[in-house]
């Protein structure tokens, strides 16, 4: 837990120049990291590590170009170094992080802060890449000219952090009164001159230039070339979503049918009785419906980490920036987009790095149509059941084809809904883009374990807590009440759940979703990947035959129809199946009209691309 | 009910009471899909 007596260090600087990083090695956390800007749109703080030996706290602040703030994330930079965000936020110390292999772009924010009178030292970070390259610093003279510590540093590599804790403990001054820091706008005149200095500070500093990035010129000249780079971006999408499939087939089988035949183990061991019926139909099958597509996931997480550690991530944003523009978005909203394919909560909380505020609206409007990993549970269980898995053009798998499909119309859906917000004059102030290409660098492997580590961990606590908890009201409902001595009908269609069913049934009937899919469809609402929980526990339950512990995949195939499971594919393009979404929409846009309006607009779409997908292809089947 | 039937009651309770917790706590950060980068609970997220 954080102390707040302890001295608050801000760490500021540029955008994608290591911060985060550096406060992971600083304090023991493990926040996102990744090689393109605008990871950090938030403040977040915690103690520097106990071996570190300084009582101090760390803040992580969002990277600012400026203190002239140009969106909202720059603007929290700013807010809080001029303590317009309350007192107990504002640091004592800042540790301004520089990029050793950029320094012309990063030095005037350091010349900035110097002038605003912060204690402070600098954090040299990069050294490593600045070291490949041959690049050579006369640290002294920077010392002197900045007038503080500078401390080389490489956060990934964990090089530099001690003598870092150390600078910024003896940079402390206690006299210094924070309150009396005051901020005006740089005038031309001012930031001509401090462009002046940089250049004067670089004769004197920059021993040996090296050869900065020569690879990275010469890598770019084909992945952003005007042809071959948006071909590229597509083959490098597609191979993604085929690697889902074909990689994360044989683990997703073998963790199925070991839940399969714990299923049946327990079943056989325990007593009969309700409580034998919870775990196995409400616990064992409900959970492991969707803990099975735990490699999937990883999959395409693993695949997405290794692209935005290399800097492939940034240059896709920029391949993007056109179409992005015709759509009424820029080329920034790519970052959020993309992260949308994680989770649309912090992609909406990313797109504070929009510096127009109809555009920041219209990424935020359209994130939750990027296909999430929720979805990718139900996608995956109703492909498997449903798409043979044949080959086209005896290369391509069809199951992978599919899955990119569904993405690719995830990401059309929005540039459509973009579009449509734009022709409604909401949103597309053109606005400019301006993004940093990182160097290319190899993925360090550390941060994409993290990475996966950190998504398989939370993957399974929200299987353990929510969607646990949630299979188990589902069982009750689906059990409770008991059905009559002369039941005619297996027991679930005398349940609460069987009556709510038959409830919702009427709307999804048109759309093709029997009454099983309406129930498992009500606790699908809190959030996507429950609905596989869900029918886990409902064709669980609604078996008759108790020693049945067949794999779920293997139910559907009997008791759906292949337009059914198309319908439902197509739903779940545009289903508004997730509260959190909602609700980070509410607070982000501020705007309770706009989170009902896309909620309807969104729920009125999933039914009629289910109710055209189920008609058109009933003609066929 | 027989047996350790009774035992669903307690279990249905706390799965109630979890749902209602998360549903009602406004932890919509810790509600997400779970990608990286959120998640600690020791952060504390000041805006």
């Amino acid at each position: 837990m954080s102390d707040s007596s302890k001295i608050l260090v801000g760490l500021v600087g540029h955008p994608n120049c290591g911060k985060t990083a550096l406060f992971n090695v600083l304090t023991g956390l493990r926040q996102k990291v990744a090689n393109y800007p605008g990871v950090t749109v938030e403040c977040v703080e915690s103690d520097l590590r106990s071996d570190l030996g300084h009582p101090l706290r760390i803040l992580d602040l969002p990277g600012a170009y400026s203190l002239n703030p140009h969106s909202e994330d720059e603007r929290v930079t700013h807010d809080v170094l001029l303590g317009e965000m309350g007192a107990e936020l504002r640091p004592s110390v800042l540790i301004v992080v520089l990029d050793a292999t950029n320094l012309r772009l990063h030095l005037p924010i350091a010349l900035e802060i110097r002038a605003l009178g912060y204690p402070m030292c600098v954090a040299l970070n990069m050294m490593d890449m600045a070291s490949a390259t041959g690049m050579k610093f006369d640290l002294g003279a920077l010392e002197q000219l900045l007038g503080c510590r500078v401390v080389p540093t490489a956060a990934t590599r964990n090089e530099g952090v001690p003598a870092l804790a150390e600078a910024a403990a003896a940079a402390i001054q206690p006299q210094f009164d924070k309150s009396a820091v005051r901020w005006t706008p740089s005038t031309r005149e001012q930031i001509i001159a401090r462009r002046r200095q940089v250049e004067d500070i670089l004769r004197r500093v920059v021993v040996s230039p090296g050869h900065p990035a020569q690879l990275t010129a010469q890598i770019d000249r084909t992945l952003l070339h005007p042809f071959w780079g948006p071909l590229i971006l597509l083959a490098v999408i597609f191979s993604i979503f085929q690697a889902v499939f074909n990689l994360g087939a044989i683990p997703t089988d073998v963790l199925d049918g070991l839940v399969s035949a714990f299923a049946a183990w327990t079943r056989e061991k325990l007593a009969a009785g309700l409580l034998t019926d919870l775990l196995v139909d409400g616990i064992i099958s409900g959970v492991g419906a969707v803990v099975v597509f735990l490699p999937q996931i990883l999959i395409l997480f693993g695949c997405l980490l290794l692209l935005e550690d290399s800097g492939y991530m940034a240059r896709a944003a920029f391949l993007m920036d056109r179409i992005m523009g015709r759509v009424g978005l820029s080329g920034r909203s790519v970052l959020p987009l993309v992260s949308g394919f994680a989770c649309a909560v912090p992609a909406i909380i990313g797109a504070r790095s929009i510096q127009s505020p109809e555009q920041r609206l219209a990424t935020i409007l359209v994130t939750p149509l990027m296909t999430c990993s929720a979805r990718l549970p139900v996608y995956t269980l109703l492909i498997a059941a449903f798409i043979p898995n044949s080959l086209v053009a005896g290369i391509f798998g069809l199951q992978g084809i599919v899955l990119t499909s569904l993405y690719v119309a995830g990401a059309l859906s929005a540039f459509a809904f973009a579009a449509l917000l734009k022709s409604f004059k909401l949103t597309g102030s053109s606005g400019y883009f301006l993004l940093e290409l990182p160097t290319y660098r190899l993925p360090s492997l550390r941060t994409v374990y993290r990475g996966l580590y950190e998504r398989a961990r939370a993957f399974l606590i929200r299987a353990g807590t929510l969607i646990l908890s949630i299979m188990v009201l589902l069982w009750a409902i689906s059990t409770f009440p008991r059905p009559p001595a002369d039941a005619t009908q297996s027991a679930i269609h005398y349940s609460l759940a069987g009556k709510l069913g038959s409830v919702v049934a009427p709307v999804l009937e048109p759309i093709g979703f029997n009454w099983k899919i309406s129930v498992a469809m009500i606790p699908g609402f809190a959030a996507r990947e429950v609905l596989v929980s869900a029918l886990g526990t409902v064709y669980a339950v609604e078996s008759e035959n108790s020693e049945d512990t067949s794999q779920l995949t293997e139910r559907l195939k009997e008791d759906w129809s292949l337009p059914t499971a198309l319908a439902l594919l197509a739903w779940y393009i545009f289903a508004p199946q997730c509260l959190a979404t909602f609700a980070v929409m509410q607070r982000e846009t501020r705007s309770l009209r706009w989170t009902v309006l896309s909620f309807g607009v969104f729920l009125l779409l999933a039914w009629v691309a289910a109710f055209f997908t189920f008609r058109i292809a009933g003609v066929f089947v | 009910m027989t047996g350790t039937d009774w035992l669903v009651v307690p279990v249905i309770a706390i799965a109630a009471l979890v749902v209602l917790r998360k549903l009602f706590a406004g932890q919509a950060k810790e509600e997400c899909g779970g990608c990286s980068s959120c998640q600690s609970k020791n952060n504390k997220i000041t805006r």
